[in-house]
């Protein structure tokens, strides 16, 4: 664990300082939270209503936090899940199967304001919403996060050695979808 | 400096860098170089794409992004004194109307002198127990309405009804209702 978080953590236990801790532990890692939660939603309003339920959730689970597992990988546990609530109750909502979702975040993609079909990063990002979700998730953050797969496997509870199939599964996936568009 | 101002600005102050950070820079650097090589060799085009977010997103959200907790409490804004009062009037002068009109509108006539909560408070078999005899049989002699002798008897024999009249007979019909004291209709 990073000593800075160690040291909010410490801050958040003592009641004269829980607030100041909790609002830094906010700044810290709403950015990345963010982006997790944006591209698995797609929509800003969406991400917006989705991080605003995993910062209420922190606040009242923050106490409870068992400081042998890493602090970002909770937060990212707790965003992964909770996106994933979100997005389950869209699909209840309208009841869609999975081509509908899809594409149903496909045309997400689509509608945004800065979207260009010609750019590779906007291929790239049509080509992820056709993955199943599970892929999308572990693509998303072995990709754009970085994240190591015994990371990874702390958050979805699923062993390295699926993860990094699936991770290479939906590369060539999504690789073979930009080159045909 | 306080101990949370000493987190936001790193150990030494805003320019210094993490303790962590030189002792973590060696293997951060062989997870992004394992990182480039695997995906070099499953998907070679996914390296050069960009992998700056390529989303909109609303101007300086994140300097005024903040978490609504159920603790936020809408501020409570307290009314002048005078401007109570005017709310007190109020509330009084529409209670009166409604009780006059409740009063007026639903036929009520003054309540008897009965007081129900006297009343629940007496035993009324112990008070009968302490009538002497003689008052009670002077009481049901000349107080019969709904009293003794006007049970329902129930050993009377309720004639069978259920017999076909339409078997009958006009004559026997006739003879029947002017037995039972009814004149016959004639037509």
């Amino acid at each position: 664990m990073h000593l800075a978080d160690q040291e909010l953590l410490l801050a958040f236990k003592i009641p004269d300082s829980k607030e100041r801790a909790y609002t830094l532990l906010v700044k810290k890692y709403q950015e990345k939270l963010y982006w997790h939660i944006r591209r698995l939603v797609v929509e800003h309003e969406d991400a917006n209503d989705v991080m605003q339920n995993v910062f209420i959730k922190v606040w009242g689970a923050l106490d409870n936090f068992r400081e042998d597992s890493q602090l970002y990988t909770w937060l990212y546990r707790i965003a992964t899940n909770e996106s994933l609530s979100y997005l389950e109750q869209q699909k209840r909502k309208s009841a869609v199967d999975f081509d509908e979702v899809s594409e149903g975040l496909s045309n997400k993609v689509k509608a945004d304001a800065y979207f260009d079909e010609r750019k590779l990063e906007w291929k790239l990002q049509l080509a992820i919403q056709q993955l199943p979700e599970k892929q999308r998730i572990v693509f998303n953050m072995r990709y754009f996060d970085e994240m190591s797969y015994a990371d990874i496997s702390k958050i979805l509870d699923t062993s390295e050695g699926a993860l990094k199939a699936s991770y290479h599964h939906a590369a060539k996936k999504i690789e073979e979808y930009v080159k045909a568009h | 400096m306080d101990f949370l101002d000493h987190i936001k600005q790193g150990p030494d102050g805003p320019n210094k860098m993490p303790e962590s950070f030189f002792m973590q820079f060696p293997e951060k650097m062989m997870e992004r170089v394992r990182w480039e090589e695997e995906l070099k060799t499953v998907a070679p085009l996914l390296v050069t794409i960009s992998r700056k977010p390529v989303f909109m997103l609303p101007e300086g959200y994140f300097n005024s992004f903040s978490v609504k907790r159920n603790t936020d409490k809408a501020k409570i804004v307290g009314m002048p004194g005078w401007r109570k009062l005017v709310s007190y009037a109020a509330a009084a002068a529409v209670a009166g109307i409604l009780v006059t009109g409740a009063f007026l509108f639903t036929d009520n006539k003054p309540a008897s002198s009965f007081d129900l909560a006297t009343y629940n408070k007496i035993d009324v078999s112990a008070e009968l127990n302490k009538l002497p005899e003689e008052a009670l049989q002077q009481y049901l002699a000349t107080n019969t309405v709904g009293g003794a002798g006007h049970e329902l008897n129930t050993e009377i024999d309720v004639p069978e009804a259920s017999g076909n009249v339409e078997s009958l007979s006009d004559d026997e019909l006739m003879n029947y209702l002017n037995e039972a004291g009814e004149k016959p209709e004639t037509k």
